[in-house]
């Protein structure tokens, strides 16, 4: 699993297209998404972030299972946003019920309205389009290949090393926490408890444990780079595969400009807003 | 260079290092290494040698902070605490233990190349250079695969490949092969002494493993409690092999046995280094023809043959999500009380077999049953209570602030009582020697007493079986030793204890029932005696039987010998003064 979440030269087009493009079709994706709180809109975004991972070779089962860790988070968001989220005229809103009602002591009746739900849908989708979308771009952009897309635009060299050594260390973060999960589960360790506060402690055993070897492991891993000359002489170290625009790098980044241009014209226009669902469904 | 300066590349003068808020690591050192020649230090855990290796390129005393006294030269001429550890690197190049931290790019080509870019090496240098390395380390054919997707000994030539790559004056490499299985390190620690002699490298090699090296370095040096204890050509070190031994040094176990023949009053002249020499050396002495009739030799523990089975895996395959089929149409049975080794190369799926013991992998195909229960069916609490797995680094389950509660949190999520709970965590903390500890802070601890305290954890859970995985890695001799006495001791009194390990010498001292895994299936299933027999098997599996099994073969005797102690038995009865 932890090296799932690696770049793997897959050989697709998506691979071969240099890494300033790849990066511009992220950055269309998350500044989209940004200005977008419509749920079918945003629906047909993360549609297309699967599209895209599909022409990069990474099939669709491969990328909902990876989307699956997240959930309970996103889970929680969902809820916050339907507890806390109300239409900016709940006089006009489409009142469902109330979570709590009168009866309840201590806590108070918390009005739902379909305009919440439709939002809350929304914020629930963007969550999922913004780590989607930087998954299949760490599957897809080797770290080496981003240190010098971000050199250079200009990004001073030791940040870019930094930048491409933090994504090669997201796997053997991931690689620690399944070592750890897989101790602690031999000791009949449980995640299923109802109660979210003694759900929440439940992690301890495993976030203490991964905390402390990744920390050992960043360690080590820096030692590792600065014996082999990390920061030696950065602006004189050699590139073997200089970066070069293709006429297909071209054609790509003019595609993902024109989309990223659409998007935030949608967005700032407000035909992307969650009033556009709510209309279509007669509210 | 000047030629002076050539002649010793890398000189320890009088070091003397303390980790701040430490004792010294390291006292009085003083080693100067010649061009060319291969030099091993070898040791018993916290004698310092990982802290020589720090100090050759500067990472003492740059990134750890401490005392340093004494001086570290670098090519006669550069004082480490004056350059950058990447400066110095660049002449001395340094690989640590642990092959997941030294690779960090994304596939083998990219890793390999990481270092001489860095130093800004011509392209074409660097392109000439990285195909020679490929073609020496047999990773060609997995140029573009991310290195964490490589065997162990592959990840191990890959990080060895990535230093070359530079061609760095001085190689040093901390423990290079820890996690390979025995003809995969042979070839990793041939490679390193080819290298040596054909690039003319100065190499300080540490390694546990004097066996396999004891044919392959010029100069051996033994640091005990931070001091040199012995050093010279490895024949002279290994004079004192017994005393060696006795420090927890996993030692060549001819060398040994033959030592503990002359003590006993045998006329050897010269210790033998290595199988063929122990023949010449032993045969003289021996009646061949009483040893070939010597009685058999009676087995080491009860046996176990009408026990109930506790272990019963049926045409059990796994394939991993990412289309990696492990394991292929395994059958298996454990009885009650037996004392069984699984063992094979890297990837033979040794771990995968043993991790649908207590249910952390479910089958894909076939079924597991442990002590009655269906491991795909039963629950995490009915698992863990049946099954302990002990893992290899104790830092994967430590969290709690003090060994009590860390001994107390499985009895307590299979909901037993108070009472039991504190009674099973004063049990579990005697067993392990560890009551003085149950108050203490486990983070602050020594590795051997978190390993202490890892075990002692899944011992209060009262497990029908004990899984040790791999216990000699990233272990010296003597820590894996006391790891398995502990599982003698828990067999003594009725467990049934599975061992993972590729560890030959250890397996062959405690197991056993052999089961060899190649290519997710089993290979051979047998009892000890008559598996370090099998020796094409076990070359299949990439593994060698013990040296002493191979001599008493060479000598005539019909059975395997499986201990320096039980060859000194069967030899003493048979010939000798």
């Amino acid at each position: 699993m932890a090296y799932e979440v690696a770049y793997q030269d897959r050989g697709t087009i998506i691979h071969r297209l240099d890494p300033r493009v790849k990066l511009l079709w992220w950055l269309s994706i998350n500044v989209t998404l940004a200005t977008w709180n419509d749920p079918l809109f945003l629906a047909l975004l993360l549609g297309s972030v699967f599209a895209y991972g599909r022409v990069a070779g990474i099939p669709f089962a491969e990328n909902a299972r990876h989307l699956l860790p997240v959930l309970p988070f996103v889970a929680f968001v969902l809820v916050a946003n339907i507890a806390f989220w109300r239409p900016p005229d709940p006089a006009a809103a489409n009142l469902i019920g109330h979570l709590f009602g009168e009866g309840v002591p201590v806590l108070p009746a918390i009005p739902v309205y379909w305009e919440t739900l439709i939002f809350s849908v929304g914020t629930l989708l963007r969550l999922l389009t913004l780590v989607l979308s930087a998954l299949i771009l760490i599957k897809t952009v080797s770290p080496s290949e981003l240190a010098l897309a971000v050199v250079k635009m200009g990004v001073p060299p030791e940040i870019g090393m930094a930048l491409s050594m933090t994504i090669a260390y997201i796997p053997v973060v991931i690689g620690q926490l399944t070592a750890v999960m897989e101790a602690q589960q031999s000791r009949a360790w449980n995640t299923k408890v109802s109660n979210p506060i003694a759900r929440f402690r439940a992690y301890v055993p495993i976030a203490i444990p991964t905390f402390f070897r990744s920390f050992q492991a960043a360690e080590a891993m820096a030692s590792a780079m600065m014996s082999r000359g990390f920061g030696y002489d950065v602006d004189n170290r050699t590139e073997l595969n200089p970066l070069r625009f293709r006429r297909r790098d071209w054609a790509a980044a003019g595609a993902f400009t024109a989309a990223l241009v659409i998007g935030v014209s949608l967005g700032f226009a407000g035909i992307a807003k969650y009033t556009f669902t709510a209309g279509l469904l007669g509210l | 260079m000047p030629g002076g300066e050539r002649q010793h590349p890398l000189v320890y003068d009088r070091v003397a290092y303390a980790y701040r808020g430490g004792e010294e690591a390291v006292r009085d050192v003083s080693i100067r290494l010649e061009e060319g020649k291969v030099v091993l230090i070898t040791g018993p855990s916290g004698a310092g040698k990982t802290t020589v290796c720090r100090m050759a390129n500067g990472l003492i005393p740059h990134e750890f902070k401490g005392r340093l006294a004494g001086s570290v030269t670098i090519a006669g001429r550069y004082d480490s605490r004056k350059l950058s550890v990447s400066a110095l690197s660049k002449i001395v190049g340094v690989l640590s233990q642990d092959p997941e931290t030294q690779l960090f790019n994304p596939t083998v080509e990219e890793e390999i190349v990481f270092g001489a870019c860095n130093y800004g090496l011509p392209v074409e240098t660097i392109r000439e250079r990285t195909e020679r390395l490929l073609e020496l380390t047999r990773l060609k054919p997995h140029r573009h695969k991310n290195p964490h997707n490589l065997s162990g000994g592959q990840q191990q030539s890959c990080a060895l490949a990535s230093i070359l790559a530079f061609d760095p004056l001085v190689l040093v490499l901390d423990e290079p092969t820890s996690n390979i299985d025995p003809i995969g390190s042979q070839q990793v620690l041939e490679l390193v002494a080819r290298l040596a002699r054909e690039e003319n490298r100065t190499t300080l090699l540490v390694e546990h493993k004097i066996e396999e090296l004891a044919d392959l370095v010029d100069e051996m040096i033994v640091l005990h409690e931070g001091e040199i204890l012995h050093r010279g050509p490895v024949r002279e070190v290994l004079e004192h092999v017994e005393y060696i031994d006795s420090v927890g040094l996993s030692v060549p176990q001819v060398t040994l046995l033959c030592a503990k023949l002359r003590s006993a009053g045998w006329p050897i002249e010269r210790l033998p280094i290595g199988i063929e020499e122990a023949v010449e050396v032993l045969a003289p002495l021996i009646d061949r023809e009483a040893l070939s009739r010597a009685p058999q030799l009676p087995p080491r523990r009860v046996q176990h043959g009408e026990e109930e089975v506790v272990v019963e895996i049926t045409g059990l395959s796994h394939v991993y999500r990412d289309g990696t089929r492990a394991l292929s149409g395994v059958d298996l049975e454990i009885r009650r009380g037996e004392f069984v080794g699984v063992l094979g190369q890297n990837g033979s799926g040794k771990t995968t077999l043993v991790k649908h013991l207590n249910g952390l992998l479910k089958p894909t195909e076939g079924t597991v049953t442990v002590a009655g229960l269906d491991t795909r069916k039963a629950t995490i609490a009915q698992m863990a209570q049946t099954v302990g797995y002990i893992f290899q680094n104790p830092d994967s389950q430590i969290f709690k602030m003090k060994v009590g509660d860390e001994l107390a949190f499985g009895p307590q999520n299979v909901g037993l009582s108070e009472e039991e709970v504190a009674k099973r965590v004063r049990e579990a903390a005697g067993d392990l020697e560890i009551s003085h500890l149950l108050e203490k802070n486990p983070f602050f601890l020594s590795k051997g007493e978190k390993q202490r305290i890892a075990v002692a954890a899944v011992m209060a859970m009262k497990p029908d079986i004990l899984v040790l995985d791999e216990p000699t890695t990233g272990q010296d001799f003597k820590r894996a030793r006391e790891i398995m006495d502990l599982a003698v001791r828990l067999h003594a009194e009725g467990q049934t204890v599975i061992v993972i390990t590729h560890d030959m010498n250890l397996a062959a001292e405690y197991c056993d029932r052999v089961v060899i895994m190649e290519g997710g299936r089993v290979l051979l299933d047998a009892p000890a005696r008559e598996a370090f027999l099998a020796r094409k098997k076990l070359e299949a599996s990439s593994l060698r039987p013990p040296q002493v099994t191979v001599l008493g073969e060479a000598l005539g005797y019909r059975e395997a010998w499986l201990t320096v102690d039980e060859a000194v038995e069967m030899l003493g009865a048979s010939g000798g003064v």
